[in-house]
């Protein structure tokens, strides 16, 4: 019986969603019974009846969308003082009495629907054919505050909220160019999601807009919640574990990463902006990175990428060497390990698989749990894994100093989408260290090193410009060259205007050095 | 997709191409650090070997810790006999739980008996075993070889480690030198002779490990051990006098010692009368540790006379090593090797044969060039 209500519920939804597509007729309780009925059971949906003069009017809004101090001041009030005598058209409301900044007129019905879903208001007028929506957005959001995922030293404090057209804004002030571009999309048959597509015009090349606009244009869901979504469905290779294109919440990495012709996707509702296309690299950058002295990023960048190599390996190779190799280890830690494992009731595998397990299970537990009980987490762990364990004689103290590092090294990576695939990728090396020592670890590394290079985003090598090789690009990846020095941007992605600084710039400072010296 | 998923099934193949499964736990392995092989009776072999106790070492979450409980230590000296080396092995190996590991041996110890009739098959096997390490430390003992494995030096938590820190400071002999020099025509083997000492003379209860001489060899066969004063000329012909004190007559029984901070040996070959001579120039340069006369070194007059001593004395040292090993026929320096090199068809043509034949009578100049570089201070000279 409930099911059969809510069927015809739909049908006579269906049914008006027919007449939406109607122009707005002049007959205002005609045009208002059908939007009652669209926005039936709709409680926050506010129409409000006005007699504006002798005419009679309604304004219709969202209840919490709307800065409603703007609406009462410059719209309602205005309509019931100004309007006296003179008789209603569109032309003097909007430019003599409405006094508000972003006026538009509309003439049909489902506009006025989709621009009350967009915190706009519309105001509908006995007699009028067409409906008037001003902007007065508000209402309680997140403001901008600093950036929970990307914390850093030295850097704006500022990152980006839920609301796309703050996230613009934030871009526009640090690109303050008209070649800034901003393109504006709705995905989501119901959630109506807005989506930017920004680039800088002439730096980004045109084919790249394309492609990113032609692949946008395929989606077809009923909702974005979130820019993860935009970004599986419009990454190249769906079945991989590398991301392919970059997430950040601060807006300088994304105004960074549009200078360099890159194009950013900002999703309304998250304040994870998408950037693509994405390299290998990008994901061992920090913003960072840019703003402090060149030696010690350079050093780091450098660390980073060793680090990563013992969050891939290192678990693996210790298996290996452990239980293939102990030729490999130098004497006296060998006898140290066998000295700690000889009360060990497992395995080498096992034990490591036992450390790894539970060292994720904290891993998760601290992210998910609440920051207070996160801590207690913390303290659990490090006295059970770290004290209890190894004295129980469950694991060995050198097993937890392994899988600790592996811990620590895989923290080290800058992006989280990046540090995951690695995380997961050690599992399957711990297995081929266990099943065919060194070869087998070797051999894992190789299909990924393989896997990497033959990934592409956007049609950019992934590994690029280390595979295909680019000398001349390779400055700001394991290095990071001082900022006058960076005269070019990167040549795969920028295909015209490729030199970012006058020669000048680069010349004095070079010229000053010589002269110094 | 289907040939996808053939060719990751045929390339998954690969993997188990190696064919062998040889996956062992470090606790299932009982870990040689040192060997000694000795010869017992006419054709048997005795081989020890030394294996560090895990669970007496001392790890987290053992209940040993803190050194061995009975005179033992943490470690382990294990001893088989056998025809030959493998089967003494393999007669260690009856009596233990776990498997025997050569991956780790560091020192290889042969007894001075089995040196005498020729260290060929100690060698060998040793080659063969694809576990062993080549850059194992060589040495002969004096007595059997198992007594200096269960010397318990205390510096060291094995004699076996003792004796390769050691090693590593005197001539530096390793198996893979030691086939080398087995292979090279006018050169012979020279290897580090220990014996099992204690604190003092008297204190001789065989736990501390001295390496105090060396063992000369001709081909396989060891000659003769060098005493105090040849022995110091092997360091100096070997190039070995860095960091090392020596000491020389000063004045009136009273002696100078300098530490050497710089040495180096060269060698010149040439013919006279039809007969090969060399000279040897040995240069060598020190810093003052120890001035018992009490000398003004800075005084140029003494300075030269002392040189001259420590000149004489490292000459004699030279010479007496040299003397000794050509008379019973040994190249140890390995000037036929240097004619080999330098003067291959000479040595073909001339030498080849007769070598043994010259080398008794074989003419060397010594020429020592050394000098003191830095005198230190003096607290008493002064109240002369």
């Amino acid at each position: 019986m409930k099911t059969f209500k809510k069927f015809k519920r739909l049908n006579s939804n269906a049914m008006a969603i027919d007449e939406t597509h109607k122009e707005i007729s002049t007959d205002l309780t005609e045009n208002i019974r059908i939007l009652k009925e669209l926005f039936k059971d709709c409680s926050d949906i506010v129409f409000r009846p006005i007699i504006a003069g002798k005419a009679h009017a309604y304004v219709l809004f969202v209840d919490g969308f709307i800065d409603s101090q703007s609406v009462e001041l410059h719209g309602i009030r205005q309509l019931l003082e100004e309007v006296e005598k003179e008789r209603l058209s569109v032309d003097l409301l909007m430019e003599r009495v409405l006094s508000l900044s972003s006026v538009n007129e509309i003439t049909k019905l489902d506009d006025v629907v989709s621009n009350v879903l967009k915190a706009n208001t519309v105001l509908l007028v006995e007699g009028l054919n067409k409906g008037i929506v001003f902007d007065a957005k508000g209402g309680d959001r997140r403001t901008v505050s600093e950036p929970q995922t990307e914390s850093a030293v030295r850097g704006p404090r500022e990152g980006f909220t839920e609301r796309l057209r703050v996230n613009t804004a934030l871009i526009r002030s640090r690109v303050r160019s008209n070649r800034l571009k901003i393109l504006s999309k709705d995905i989501g048959e119901e959630t109506q999601t807005g989506i930017a597509i920004l680039y800088v015009e002439g730096i980004a090349a045109p084919e790249l807009v394309e492609e990113v606009i032609s692949r946008l244009d395929k989606i077809k869901i009923d909702g974005i919640l979130e820019s993860g979504y935009i970004e599986e469905f419009i990454e190249d290779s769906a079945w991989s574990l590398f991301p392919q294109i970059q997430n950040t919440e601060r807006p300088d990495t994304v105004a960074a990463n549009l200078l360099e012709g890159r194009v950013a996707i900002i999703v309304d509702g998250t304040p994870f902006v998408l950037i693509m296309p994405a390299t290998f690299w990008q994901f061992f950058q920090a913003s960072e990175d840019y703003y402090g002295r060149f030696q010690i990023y350079i050093f780091l960048r450098i660390l980073r990428l060793v680090f990563v190599f013992i969050a891939l390996t290192l678990p693996g190779l210790y298996v290996a060497v452990t239980t293939y190799h102990q030729e490999m280890i130098p004497t006296s830690l060998l006898l140290s390990i066998a000295a700690s494992r000889e009360s060990i009731p497992f395995p080498m595998f096992v034990e490591v698989l036992i450390m790894e397990l539970s060292f994720e299970a904290l891993r998760e537990a601290g992210i998910r749990l609440p920051q207070v009980i996160g801590q207690a987490v913390g303290i659990l762990g490090a006295l059970v894994i770290g004290q209890a364990a190894v004295e129980a004689g469950i694991v060995s103290a050198p097993t937890v100093i392994v899988i600790s590092l592996t811990g620590i090294t895989s923290f080290t990576i800058p992006r989280f989408n990046m540090s995951i695939a690695f995380r997961l990728l050690r599992f399957p090396l711990i297995f081929l260290g266990a099943m065919f020592g060194l070869y087998g670890v070797v051999l894992g590394v190789l299909t990924v090193l393989t896997h990497l290079c033959k990934l592409r985003s956007f049609g950019i090598p992934y590994f690029w410009p280390l595979a295909p090789l680019s000398v001349k690009s390779l400055k700001d990846v394991f290095l990071r060259v001082p900022w006058w020095a960076m005269d070019r941007r990167p040549e795969q992605l920028v295909k015209e205007d490729i030199i970012r600084q006058s020669k000048e710039t680069s010349a004095a400072k070079l010229s000053e050095e010589g002269s110094s010296s | 997709m289907k040939k996808h998923g053939l060719i990751l099934i045929l390339m998954s193949q690969i993997l188990f191409l190696t064919g062998c499964w040889d996956r062992t736990e470090i606790n299932d392995l009982a870990f040689v650090i040192a060997s000694g092989v000795d010869k017992v009776g006419q054709d048997r072999y005795r081989v020890a070997v030394q294996i560090p106790l895990p669970s007496s070492l001392g790890g987290a979450g053992s209940s040993g810790g803190g050194g061995g409980t009975s005179g033992e230590g943490p470690v382990a000296v294990l001893v088989g006999t056998g025809d030959n080396i493998r089967q003494s092995i393999e007669d260690i190996q009856a009596r233990l739980s776990r498997n025997i590991f050569f991956g780790h041996r560091r020192v290889y110890i042969i007894g001075e008996d089995l040196a005498r009739q020729g260290i060929k098959e100690a060698l060998n096997s040793t080659f063969i075993h694809p576990q062993s390490r080549l850059s194992t430390f060589l040495v002969i003992s004096k007595g059997e070889a198992y007594e200096m494995l269960k010397a318990q030096p205390r510096m060291e938590q094995f004699a076996g480690e003792a004796i390769r820190e050691m090693s590593k400071t005197t001539i530096n002999m390793k198996i893979k030198d030691a086939f080398q020099d087995f292979d090279r025509p006018g050169k012979e083997i020279i290897l580090p002779y220990i014996e099992a000492t204690g604190t003092t003379e008297k204190e001789k209860d065989g736990k501390e490990i001295l390496m105090g001489s060396y063992a000369i060899f001709k081909n396989d066969k060891m000659l003769f051990t060098t005493n105090k004063s040849e022995s110091q000329g092997v360091m100096w012909l070997n190039d070995r006098m860095n960091k090392k004190s020596f000491t020389f007559n000063g004045l009136k029984n009273k002696e100078i010692t300098v530490q050497i901070i710089d040495s180096s040996v060269k060698t010149r070959y040439r013919l006279k009368d039809g007969k090969p001579t060399f000279d040897l120039s040995i240069r060598a340069s020190g810093n003052l540790l120890d001035n018992e006369p009490d000398l003004r070194i800075e005084d140029p007059k003494t300075y030269n006379l002392m040189i001259k001593n420590m000149e004489a004395m490292v000459k004699k040292n030279v010479k007496t090593v040299l003397d000794h090993a050509h008379s019973e026929g040994a190249d140890i320096f390995g000037f036929g090797w240097y004619v080999y090199r330098n003067h291959y068809h000479e040595w073909k043509n001339n030498w080849k044969d007769k070598w043994d034949t010259i080398l008794p009578e074989l003419k060397v100049n010594i020429h020592v060039d050394a000098d003191i570089q830095r005198t230190t201070n003096s607290g008493t000279i002064e109240r002369k």
